[in-house]
């Protein structure tokens, strides 16, 4: 298998919801794309539609309110939005799995650690229950529970947090999925808990080559494990390359003032830079480039012309009518 | 959550949405015009009595019939909205008054005092619905002062549950603390900050209570511990009904469709009132 | 050591609670914050950084007087006002205010922007009419960043980062000496926080205020504190300027805390370890050193006792043996 080949590609997705106060336009034109056993972290602000880009791929996404207008999910090549809902049943957990940010909602509070993964397993892999539990005592150990027998009987409100959220990914791997969506993983975790919940995800793609897209609205987190990013902002991707290239060389003024506006853990500074304003609201988003009201390079096509994702330099994607120039900082 | 400020117009567009509500809206809005309005809108003297059309069938002269006395039943239907409304009405907003003062309390302090509160109106729960609006008036005697105070005593516990879980579950925002910080005293924050935040449960509770008052009275008239004769009430005059079912269906027929019809309006105003005022319930 | 007294100084601070355990409702009692001592000097800004249930907000609280301490006593300029109630206490909480965490709840949705800002100024009759009242409302909301069609708003209209800004109004407007920041940026999104955290540091030099910063935040607590104390399970582990905290941390736990904050630079990835064991419960603490269960250098003398906080070099105290 070619390791540059793409395991799930986006394009032109397109999703609306409808609410009481008018339709939100979460996402406008999305194009992305995940090469195999890669982490791509996905990171945007409160309202990017980085939750709303996960939940289409996985087909979660409620509809309604959710419509999706346009757009493709190539996983391996075939769009998911085309499966049917029980074609969907069959990839979702056995080749896509997801796990979320409070792990206590996704995980059953009236069973047993071991009565929710055998329940999955025997599930996917049609074996019956008895079976199902030296697999998912395996599972377990890979995911460095200290004694998982123990684990197995407990319930998920007598497990701490981290724990949970442990006890999620080795439902979520208990298949042997090619892709897992975290979607804000550790964003409920303490910071210890949250760097071994991180060394985790890491350990599972060197074993199991498995293929990661992260979710997250920190910069460390990306910086710490992803080997590509993606800048989400009201809707769009406005950057996505490979981390070195967004971190050092930032070509959407917003993902540069974005990491200037992050206190630096290594060094002082007096002042923070300042992205001027607030998210749009995307019932009726800013013309043109969303981003232009709140923009320092503004030009006058902003206003008017929505910028298209383009491949600026090789593998450094960026949609902006007025990017900076290269070799800055 | 963020918690939003519903106005006005958000929640009746909502309710509009919503056919029950709105049709519960529509006929809770009609009973109580034709309450305050009926002695301009009643066509006769409720108490006027004309013996010589006696148990007489609907017509154009009189549209629901005539009663035994040859009372026209229609005015009586509709000075009975009055008396029901009115004394309904009273009872709740007494019994809202006080419930939500005690359950406020109760929840603010928590502790003994909540206890001692708390406990005494769970004794009053304890009976059953009507039972204990029977033994008051039993007790009491009937009449409309005694009817009102038995309906008093019989909402005071629901209005006081309602308050006081509202304000636990509110009190913990830190608005409160914040409040408490710039020095205000406990009863400006359970007054002024906690229970203005706490209004919608007690609004949709005000208005489910609507429909049992209006039940209680009629079935008390019904037993004849409520309202007495003459005076025009729907329960009362089911009741007398019942013995000429046979010759005069339309006695019954319209005193009990008019109580049907309140209580089911003023349930379904309430239902959508909750929907409207709590949009998460609607949850699909 | 300075001479002259502290703006605000903590003796032996204990919180106890209550908690239910098991289906028979045993009550047990867990320390949230076990015996501490500090002192903040008027004009500093101190962070006090932990994990979640470490204790640092019931600190804060207790300091803003919104929990009585179980036991010890808590001085503001000389004052001892660990027990104060009614008028005193009322006089104190001029001087003290606090900013919340979540800038949704900390407002109440009832009250316009104008309402929220001038019940601290009648409940102390500190303007005459309204037309002061309004005055001192729209200077105070000029301060924060706000404008002045934004008064007769309601909290719901403004976003969470101007919410946090009338929060900031609100604590500020009776001109207090000492504010607690409780994770004031925890919910903001990152170009929000910047400007937070901007905000905080000129009204600091502006109102020449003093700030105890409780956050889990490492980053945060660096960019707007001079001192750091570091909590773990109710006990202070670690107190040491934020320049010598940073060039040196002593503790294990301070260490591993920063050994696990994720560093926005690609080009310096941590060595992500997994550390086994879990935070233990504080209903049944390790005999010891409550952080020995976790710790690398962990040795027998660990497991007999606390070890107290002591001064290991100028200005930098730490509760570890093997220090």
């Amino acid at each position: 298998m070619n390791n540059d080949e793409k395991i799930l590609e986006i394009k032109n997705l397109k999703v609306y919801f409808d609410t009481e106060e008018g339709t939100v336009k979460a996402l406008e034109n999305v194009n992305l794309f995940l090469k195999r056993s890669e982490i791509l972290g996905v990171i945007g602000e409160t309202g990017s539609g980085k939750s709303v880009t996960a939940y289409t791929i996985t087909r979660l996404l409620p509809q309604p309110p959710g419509r999706i207008l346009n757009g493709k999910v190539l996983f391996n090549g075939e769009d998911l939005l085309q499966k049917s809902e029980d074609e969907m049943l069959n990839i979702r957990g056995r080749q896509i799995s997801m796990i979320f940010q409070e792990p206590m909602t996704a995980l059953n509070p009236v069973f047993t650690v071991q009565e929710q993964m055998t329940d999955v397993i025997s599930h996917h892999e049609k074996i019956s229950k008895k079976q199902a539990i030296p697999k998912a005592i395996r599972a377990l150990e890979l995911v460095k529970i200290p004694d998982p027998e123990l684990v197995m009987k407990k319930y998920p409100h007598e497990l701490s947090g981290g724990m949970r959220q442990r006890v999620m990914i080795a439902l979520a791997l208990s298949c042997e999925p090619e892709l897992l969506i975290a979607d804000e993983p550790t964003t409920a975790l303490d910071v210890t808990v949250q760097a071994q919940i991180l060394a985790l995800i890491l350990e599972m793609r060197e074993r199991l080559g498995l293929s990661v897209i992260l979710i997250t609205h920190n910069f460390g987190i990306v910086a710490e494990i992803c080997d590509s990013v993606a800048v989400m902002y009201a809707g769009n991707i406005v950057e996505f390359s490979s981390i070195f290239n967004v971190f050092e060389n930032p070509l959407h003024p917003y993902t540069d003032g974005l990491l200037k506006a992050i206190p630096p853990l290594d060094e002082d500074v007096e002042n923070l830079n300042v992205i001027p304003g607030v998210v749009p609201n995307l019932i009726s988003p800013p013309s043109g480039c969303r981003f232009h009201p709140r923009c320092y390079r503004k030009l006058d096509v902003c206003e008017k012309e929505i910028p298209e994702l383009i491949e600026l330099s090789p593998g450094h994607f960026v949609a902006c009518h007025n990017p900076l120039g290269g070799g800055s900082k | 959550m963020p918690k939003r400020q519903e106005s006005f117009w958000v929640v009746w567009r909502r309710i509009r949405k919503n056919k029950m509500a709105a049709l519960g809206a529509f006929i809770v809005v009609a009973i109580v015009v034709i309450g305050i309005l009926a002695p301009f809108i009643s066509p006769y003297d409720p108490n006027a009595q004309d013996l010589y059309s006696s148990l007489e069938g609907p017509s154009l002269k009189h549209p629901f019939g005539v009663d035994l006395y040859g009372r026209d039943i229609l005015s009586r239907v509709i000075w009975g909205a009055r008396i029901s409304l009115s004394i309904s009405f009273t009872a709740v907003l007494i019994s809202g008054i006080l419930g939500i003062m005690l359950g406020a309390i109760a929840g603010y302090f928590e502790g003994i005092v909540d206890e001692i509160i708390m406990r005494a109106f769970d004794m009053l729960l304890s009976f059953p619905d009507i039972l204990l609006a029977i033994a008051i008036v039993a007790i009491l005697g009937p009449g409309k002062m005694n009817l009102i105070l038995a309906l008093t005593i019989y909402s005071l516990p629901q209005f006081a549950r309602i308050t006081r879980g509202s304000v636990i579950s509110e009190k913990n925002n830190e608005y409160v603390d914040a409040a408490r910080l710039v020095g205000e005293n406990n009863i400006n924050i359970l007054f002024r900050y906690i229970l203005p935040n706490c209004i919608s449960p007690i609004i949709v509770q005000g208005t489910m209570r609507m429909a049992t008052a209006i039940l209680v009275i009629s079935g008390l008239g019904f037993l004849g511990l409520g309202i007495q004769p003459p005076t025009p009430e729907w329960g009362t005059d089911l009741s007398v009904a019942r013995t000429y079912l046979r010759v005069a269906p339309h006695m019954g027929i319209f005193p009990g469709l008019a109580i049907f019809i309140t209580v089911m309006g003023f349930n379904f105003f309430g239902d959508g009132l909750n929907d409207a005022l709590n949009p998460r319930l609607k949850d699909r | 050591m300075k001479q002259e007294i502290p703006l605000l100084k903590v003796e032996n601070l204990l919180k106890e609670f209550s908690v239910v355990k098991g289906f028979w409702a045993k009550k047990a009692r867990i320390k949230a914050v076990n015996n501490i001592s500090f002192s903040i000097d008027e004009g500093e800004a101190v962070g006090l950084v932990g994990e979640s249930g470490c204790g640092k907000t019931t600190t804060g609280r207790m300091l803003v007087k919104l929990l009585e301490p179980t036991a010890g006593k808590i001085f503001f300029s000389g004052e001892d006002i660990s027990n104060l109630k009614g008028s005193k206490l009322k006089t104190i909480r001029r001087e003290i205010q606090m900013v919340f965490q979540d800038p949704f709840s900390s407002l109440n949705p009832r009250m316009t922007v104008y309402d929220i800002l001038k019940r601290p100024l009648e409940i102390f009759k500190v303007a005459k009419g309204s037309d002061e009242k309004k005055q001192i409302a729209l200077e105070i909301l000029q301060d924060v960043g706000l404008k002045p069609e934004h008064l007769t708003r309601y909290p719901h209209e403004f976003s969470g980062g101007q919410r946090q800004r009338i929060a900031i109004a609100r604590a500020l407007i009776l001109k207090p000496r000492f504010i607690v920041l409780d994770e004031p940026t925890s919910a903001l999104d990152v170009s929000v926080q910047a400007q937070i955290l901007n905000l905080l540091k000129n009204l600091r030099k502006e109102h020449s205020l003093t700030y105890l910063l409780i956050s889990h935040d490492l980053s945060v607590v660096r960019f707007l504190a001079n001192r750091i104390m570091v909590m773990y399970m109710g006990k202070l582990v670690e107190v040491a300027s934020t320049s010598e905290l940073f060039r040196e941390p002593l503790h294990p736990y301070t260490r591993l805390l920063m050994g696990s904050i994720p560093n926005p630079n690609p080009r310096h990835r941590k060595k992500l370890k997994m550390i086994e064991g879990d935070i233990p419960s504080l209903l049944n603490p390790p005999p010891g050193c409550f952080f020995a269960p976790r710790c690398p250098l962990k040795t027998s003398e660990c497991d007999k006792a606390f070890p107290e906080l002591r001064e290991v070099k100028e200005g930098h105290l730490a509760a570890c043996f093997k220090i």
